[in-house]
């Protein structure tokens, strides 16, 4: 089982992402809904998230910047980007995102690289 | 200087239409021609009395004045933009060059030569608003679309992963998962046609082989239920090719459509490519089995949606998408029959572009 963070602006994406997750076989410890509150609940976080599913374009702060900062926190957070925009995949990849999918994403795709990011 | 001569300038500068004036160093005029009073509206007798400082644009002033300091110290300097202010208040846009008039050596004035570019700029300026509001709407149906995309999959899913779902029902969540992701591909097309009009490609080698083989996956994943049967005399590393990220988008629209309009299981699709002798160019055939394209359809397959006959159906913007790609690269397309005569046989889209090299040693491998 692998323990989750989902960070997306998009309430009605919460829900189904955490049910598909669920049904494969995760848990998803928490959830928020911008860069800034993703900080914010990382670092109260015990224990941390194996991985944290972050979009790009929220309001308040977006994902690269909230990735920047969760990686000066920890250097080994694993963070994948989910997000329709891929013109920002290399700004992700350079912020220290371990990996881009671009949406939308079939289920299949989403537990692979999961998968091959833990392993 | 003879007198005709004289006169030979004198009427090149009353007939012109640009403006042109000659300024004392404290930007007194001591010469303007007829265009100057006529674009800016003064009478012949209220020049004499101007100043530089009165015509110039007050935002514009002190760079002007910078100008005019440079062209008194000697200086030529070309392609000045300036805004100029009429009698009338209205603001003209303006490029020209300045150069000093001297007399023994010495600067006694600075000349000027200037264009209205008023209409251009407000062209200039209508195409950036245009540019920027389409940009908007397509970031904002990229953006959002696709999220609704992605929940209507992800939700779809679920009645999938549900236990309880009946079976006889998957077939159609299954069919209504291929509409949504042909929803998505169409959005992804138009965020890349958008950007083709907005953005400078930024260019790069790629191996031709790699290319296409990315884009025959993508279509291998689009048609599960067909088998491809793919045939090219082209090898890895043979040729690298100058352009961008959306090179792959070429092959696999091509590759795509192939594959869409062949109503076979199995679908025959080929790729050639020849060097086009003392040139840097090579012609890429890609050959399928499909309906063909008919003779009257063929000139403008290609063209913007809204220009092409009716009957082209089916093929959406990839085509368009494809040429505008091309062009880009300053490559060429065009489609002919894969059987001289008989375009019922199936397509051949023909492309020429520039290539950069060549290794013997992979030359006539198969894929």
């Amino acid at each position: 089982m692998v323990t989750v963070m989902i960070v997306d602006d998009d309430i009605f994406l919460h829900k189904v992402l955490s049910r598909i997750l669920s049904i494969g076989g995760h848990k998803v410890l928490e959830q928020a809904y911008n860069g800034s509150e993703a900080i914010e609940k990382y670092v109260a976080m015990n224990p941390k998230p194996d991985i944290i599913l972050m979009d790009h374009r929220m309001p308040v702060m977006n994902g690269t910047t909230a990735t920047k900062e969760l990686i000066q926190l920890n250097p080994s957070v694993k963070i994948l980007f989910i997000s329709a925009d891929n013109t920002v995949e290399q700004e992700a990849i350079n912020a220290g995102a371990w990996g881009f999918l671009t949406k939308p994403i079939r289920s299949s795709g989403l537990f692979a690289a999961i998968e091959e990011c833990l392993s | 200087m003879k007198m005709e001569e004289k006169e030979l300038i004198l009427s090149l500068i009353e007939g012109t239409n640009d403006i042109i004036y000659s300024v004392i160093p404290d930007g007194t005029f001591e010469f303007v021609n007829r265009a100057w009073l006529e674009t800016l509206g003064y009478a012949d007798d209220e020049w004499e009395t101007m100043n530089l400082k009165d015509i110039v644009f007050p935002g514009h002033l002190k760079s002007h004045s910078e100008i005019l300091g440079q062209i008194l110290a000697g200086k030529k300097i070309a392609n000045i933009e300036v805004a100029f202010v009429t009698k009338s208040g209205s603001i003209i846009y303006a490029e020209g060059n300045m150069f000093p008039r001297t007399i023994d050596g010495n600067v006694v004035a600075a000349t000027g030569f200037y264009r209205d570019i008023s209409l251009r700029k407000e062209s200039e300026e209508n195409l950036s608003n245009q540019r920027a509001r389409t940009e908007f709407f397509v970031d904002l149906m990229v953006h959002d679309i696709t999220n609704i995309n992605q929940e209507i999959i992800s939700t779809l899913e679920l009645l999938l992963l549900d236990g309880e779902f009946p079976n006889r029902l998957k077939e159609l969540v299954d069919e209504a998962l291929v509409e949504v992701e042909r929803s998505s591909n169409l959005v992804d097309k138009v965020r890349k046609i958008s950007s083709l009009y907005s953005v400078t490609p930024q260019t790069e080698d790629y191996d031709l082989w790699t290319v296409i083989g990315d884009a025959l996956k993508k279509v291998k994943k689009d048609f599960p239920d067909k088998e491809i049967q793919f045939n090219t005399n082209i090898s890895e590393n043979q040729y690298s090719i100058s352009a961008d990220e959306y090179l792959v988008d070429v092959f696999y629209s091509l590759l795509h459509n192939s594959a869409k309009f062949d109503k076979s299981k199995t679908v025959d699709i080929e790729v050639q490519i020849s060097e086009i002798a003392h040139t840097p160019f090579i012609r890429v055939e890609v050959k399928d089995k499909g309906p063909g394209i008919p003779d009257e359809d063929k000139e403008s397959l290609f063209e913007k949606v809204s220009h092409r006959r009716e009957s082209i159906g089916g093929l959406g913007l990839s085509l368009s998408f494809v040429k505008m790609v091309l062009d880009n690269y300053g490559a060429y397309i065009s489609v002919e029959d894969r059987v001289a005569e008989d375009f019922s046989k199936g397509a051949n889209f023909v492309i020429l572009m520039r290539y950069n090299y060549q290794s013997e040693s992979t030359k006539d491998g198969e894929k």
